[in-house]
């Protein structure tokens, strides 16, 4: 018992520290204040909100203040509907957000239990899987995320299964070759003539050096999973009962906002997903520290 | 007869994040065509950094902040690049540690040798490659090996690549930084009879850096021992063996095997080298020294001249035939474990 | 010549990735909302062109031999008839899929150059701010969505300056002899600016980080330091040593990134209504005129394996070690 509470403390230590040293870059650090102020915007959503996304907003009289421009009463104006920017915007951090981090966690589990297991058993098991890798390359990601979401019906959740179905497998490939190359170091060999089984080495000594490198790509999944989401929703793929930033960008194109000169409704959008998407590269670079320590040095 | 090469109170800072580092703190030695000098100390006391601050090879942050390199009579330290170029290679080569990874894997090492040459010499390309036909043949490399790439080699044939690559231009002066430190005992033989046989053919200096004094022995006439960016000792390789009179000197001499003489057990000097952010006052070996006084501790030691020739760093110089004597005894080191 | 063998084992493989995307088209395709036999038949079709279809892809037979007729139909270049066109699927698709490669090849053919020069620029400046300026500026350009840079552009460029026209491939009414004398009208230039400039704006961050990233790599090498050595000149160090080397993972990112940049163009030839295979496919996807639908996804695909197999070939070509393993 006691040995297991040490164990924990030292977990958490070590978690500590590597968490401090990934975010000491100055990039990382401004990654991270802008993943919180989105964190924030979309946990709080109601109450940052003064309007419900698809809340139309009139005037006394009952008529659609449409077009407003932005100003102190709607802080980034309305749209052809009536409907506020800003409100928009918060509401949509929740879908980016769970599109991003739902798509990126499967990734991640996907591609790195996968890229273990090929990488570890070789034999015809990888070779089975290279192949599956390969056809899995060959297929064309939106084009496929489009034939998916027809096929399923546009919800979030399909758009979260069409992106994660593919993006596994970048992190499968990286995966595999950092698997490839720890397979033959001594400390496994030592381990297996310890008596240890496949599957304690697998989890136990070589999973704590490959999550470094699998959290980093999934970290740049998120970003992939946002712009993708953009794009499937901009082109009309997209889950139409929810509120999100691509969405926003084919309404405001469809209804002509950039020939009536409506700036304050294209811009917003992607300002917001360039902040996010950006944030995570931020992040990546303190991720990349931990992971290349070859880069520490400065 | 002036010498081919003068290091005069070299002194190079590294510029890092905890502040200034003084890799090498006036350091002199003088190279007379057609004797080879050796550098030795352990890793890290700076020999390569002399190395690279003759060669203009210096990373970005370290800077020679005192003294003067001459060659052939003109001063070095502070020529301009385009100038130094041509003086590299055709007076000046390199045979480096790394063989490893000192030719690029995608050109052939055939084309890379051509190269070198052609830099420098304006001869017709099938001269050229006679010549390095020639050299390859020399250094034991067949020559229809030249159109193969680097990583077909083995880590030996590498090796006799760079030493064919430095004897192209037949330069006065090759600078042999570790060169056989990467490979298998067998291997360093036959590369250090070569290189003694580079003397014999062409006559062109080498500046040999090692940290392993058996390997030297062989090649140089005279040797530096560095400590801590320091020279510790210089005089002939003789002299080094017969009448070593710094401790340091001794406890090298120990630590290494040799073939004649009787046999003794070897010796590792306890301790570690000292780091060189702090201040340190004081002789920089003192605290890992058998004969350690508490002058030591104090004042740094002069340079004293012990015979014509030979210099040690040490206030006790003179009294280096007792310290001699106990050194040959394992306890005197092992007494100083701290 | 291990580089031909090394091309022809993967050339071996990709057809057999092919077949796999082609039976996997096969069977996603079925499962569209709708009857499958609008897969083929458009309810407007004359009746005897509806019977000849029926007999061509057996849409009364077991799905085993729909399977094999499929197969044969592709291997004869007979993929059905557009619904919406009434002209073969193929010959629409490939129509389009010009018009597609006359925007893509050169927007990624620029972006990866100016990457190239930009991003040797950044190394060379280290630790400057000109560096991280060009860094974010890289990265911004990455997280911005490809069709939104589109859309400012166009809002900018075409709706406030109206310096260029806003969308189209060039100007309604026009008509020309053929595709190359349309390509080579000042109209279509005029009209390529815009999605060309969005297009080079999306894929110029990678080139630009990658090349930076490389050479400070490879500049670190020993061989760069021993042909510092040799003395044969700054100059020859960076041309024959840093970039020959720094080089080899930017030019095989490229021909990775070609592939990529056909699904960027769907997004591009939606906001500028340029008429290419990215555009014809949504629209054929929303429109249920499944035959172009299919036939644009597997001309994708293919392009796709191809491009990856080039992109391998390529460095195994490039870089003499790959090629051993």
């Amino acid at each position: 018992m006691e040995e297991k509470k040490n164990a924990v403390i030292r977990a958490a230590a070590n978690l500590r520290a590597t968490l401090g040293l990934m975010f000491r870059h100055p990039l990382a650090k401004a990654g991270l204040v802008i993943v919180i102020v989105f964190t924030i915007m979309a946990v709080f959503a109601p109450l940052i909100a003064p309007y419900h996304h698809d809340e139309i907003i009139s005037d006394s009289s009952g008529r659609w203040l449409s077009y407003q421009r932005p100003a102190a009463k709607f802080w980034l104006g309305t749209t052809d509907m009536g409907r506020g920017i800003f409100s928009q915007i918060v509401y949509g951090a929740r879908t980016a957000f769970m599109v991003g981090l739902l798509a990126a966690l499967m990734v991640m589990v996907i591609g790195t239990v996968v890229g273990l297991v090929s990488g570890y058993f070789g034999g015809w098991i990888d070779q089975i899987i290279m192949r599956v890798v390969d056809f899995v390359y060959g297929i064309p990601f939106l084009p496929f995320a489009m034939v998916l979401v027809t096929v399923l019906g546009g919800s979030r959740w399909n758009i979260i299964i069409a992106i994660s179905v593919l993006l596994w497998r970048e992190t499968c490939r990286v995966v595999r070759s950092q698997v490839l190359s720890l397979k033959e170091r001594p400390f496994v060999e030592v381990a297996r003539s310890a008596g240890a089984g496949n599957l304690r080495i697998i989890f136990v000594h070589l999973a704590p050096n490959i999550y470094p490198i699998s959290l980093l790509y999934g970290v740049f999944a998120v970003g992939w999973a946002i712009l993708t989401e953009a794009g499937l929703s901009f082109l009309g793929f997209g889950d139409p009962s929810s509120c999100s930033w691509g969405k926003m960008l084919q309404e405001a194109y469809l209804s002509q906002a950039l020939s009536q000169g409506v700036w304050w409704w294209i811009f917003p959008p992607g300002i917001a997903i360039i902040l996010i998407v950006m944030s995570t590269y931020f992040i990546s670079q303190g991720i990349e520290e931990v992971v290349n320590p070859k880069l520490r040095s400065r | 007869m002036k010498p081919l090469l003068d290091v005069y109170n070299i002194k190079v800072d590294y510029k890092t994040e905890r502040g200034f580092v003084r890799a090498v703190d006036e350091v002199s030695f003088s190279i007379r065509s057609p004797q080879n000098l050796a550098l030795v100390g352990e890793s890290g006391c700076g020999k390569t950094t002399v190395a690279k601050a003759i060669l203009h090879l210096l990373p970005d942050n370290a800077s020679i902040s005192g003294g003067s390199i001459t060659f052939q009579g003109q001063r070095i330290d502070n020529m301009r690049e385009r100038e130094f170029d041509r003086l590299r290679w055709c007076q000046i080569s390199v045979i480096s540690q790394s063989a490893m990874n000192a030719l690029n894997p995608v050109y052939t090492v055939g084309d890379q040798i051509m190269e070198s040459i052609q830099a420098h010499e304006r001869i017709g390309k099938r001269e050229a490659q006679s010549r390095i036909r020639e050299l390859s043949e020399w250094v034991g490399l067949p020559p229809e090996r030249l159109r193969a790439y680097p990583h077909e080699f083995s880590g030996g044939m590498k090796q006799r690549v760079i030493i064919a690559m430095s004897l192209a231009l037949d330069p006065s002066l090759i600078i042999a930084d570790e060169p056989t430190t990467a490979l298998d005992v067998i291997m360093q033989d036959q590369i250090l009879e070569k290189i003694v046989n580079i003397q014999r053919q062409s006559l062109s200096s080498i500046l040999m850096i090692s940290h392993d004094i058996s390997v030297v022995t062989e090649v140089c006439q005279h040797i530096v021992v560095m400590y801590a960016g320091k020279v510790m000792e210089s005089c002939s390789i003789e002299e080094f063996y017969e009448i070593p009179c710094h401790p340091y000197s001794m406890g090298l001499l120990m630590a290494f095997p040799t073939l004649e003489g009787e046999v003794k057990r070897l010796i590792s000097i306890p301790g570690s080298p000292p780091n060189l952010f702090g201040a340190v006052s004081g002789c920089l070996f003192h605290d890992r020294c058998p004969f350690r006084r508490s002058i030591c501790e104090q004042i740094a030691p002069p340079d004293v001249e012990v015979s014509p020739g030979h210099i040690a760093k040490c206030h006790f110089a003179h009294q280096a035939n007792e310290f001699r004597l106990l050194s040959t005894r394992e306890d005197t080191w092992e007494a100083n474990v701290a | 010549m291990n580089s031909l063998r090394f091309f022809g084992r993967r050339l071996f493989h990709s057809v057999f990735v092919l077949l796999g995307i082609l039976t996997f088209i096969f069977f996603i395709f079925r499962l569209m909302p709708g009857d499958p036999t609008a897969l083929f038949i458009s309810p407007e079709m004359a009746a005897d062109a509806i019977q000849e279809i029926r007999k061509a892809f057996g849409l009364d037979r077991p799905l085993y031999v729909q399977f094999f007729l499929y197969v044969s139909n592709v291997c004869r270049g007979n993929f059905g008839i557009s619904y919406y066109f009434f002209e073969p699927a193929s010959r629409i698709v490939f129509e389009h899929l010009w018009n597609t490669l006359v925007l893509t090849i050169p927007a990624m053919c620029l972006s990866y150059l100016i990457g190239l020069v930009g991003g040797t620029l950044l190394a060379w400046k280290r630790g400057t701010r000109l560096e991280l300026g060009g860094m974010v500026f890289a990265l911004v350009l990455r997280s911005a969505p490809v069709f939104w840079v589109g859309l400012i552009f166009l809002y900018i460029f075409a709706f406030k300056l109206h310096i260029f026209p806003g969308g189209s491939i060039t100007d309604t009414g026009a008509s020309y002899g053929g595709f190359i004398e349309m390509v080579l009208s000042w109209k279509f230039f005029h009209h390529l600016v815009l999605p060309l400039v969005s297009m080079m704006c999306y894929f110029m961050g990678l080139p630009l980080l990658l090349t930076r990233s490389s050479i400070l790599e490879v500049i670190k090498e020993d061989y760069v330091e021993m042909a510092r050595a040799k003395g044969i000149g700054e100059r020859s160090v960076m041309f024959r040593h840093v970039t020959r080397t720094a080089i080899l993972p930017v030019v095989t990112a490229f021909a990775t990134a070609i592939a990529y940049a056909f699904e960027g163009s769907v997004l591009i030839e939606m906001v500028f209504s340029w008429p290419g295979i990215g555009r014809l496919m949504v629209m054929s996807m929303l429109g249920n005129d499944y035959p172009v639908a299919q036939f644009s996804f597997m001309i994708l695909a293919a392009m796709m394996i191809f491009m990856n197999l080039l992109a391998d070939s390529l460095y195994g070509y490039l870089d003499p070690r790959v090629v051993v393993q």
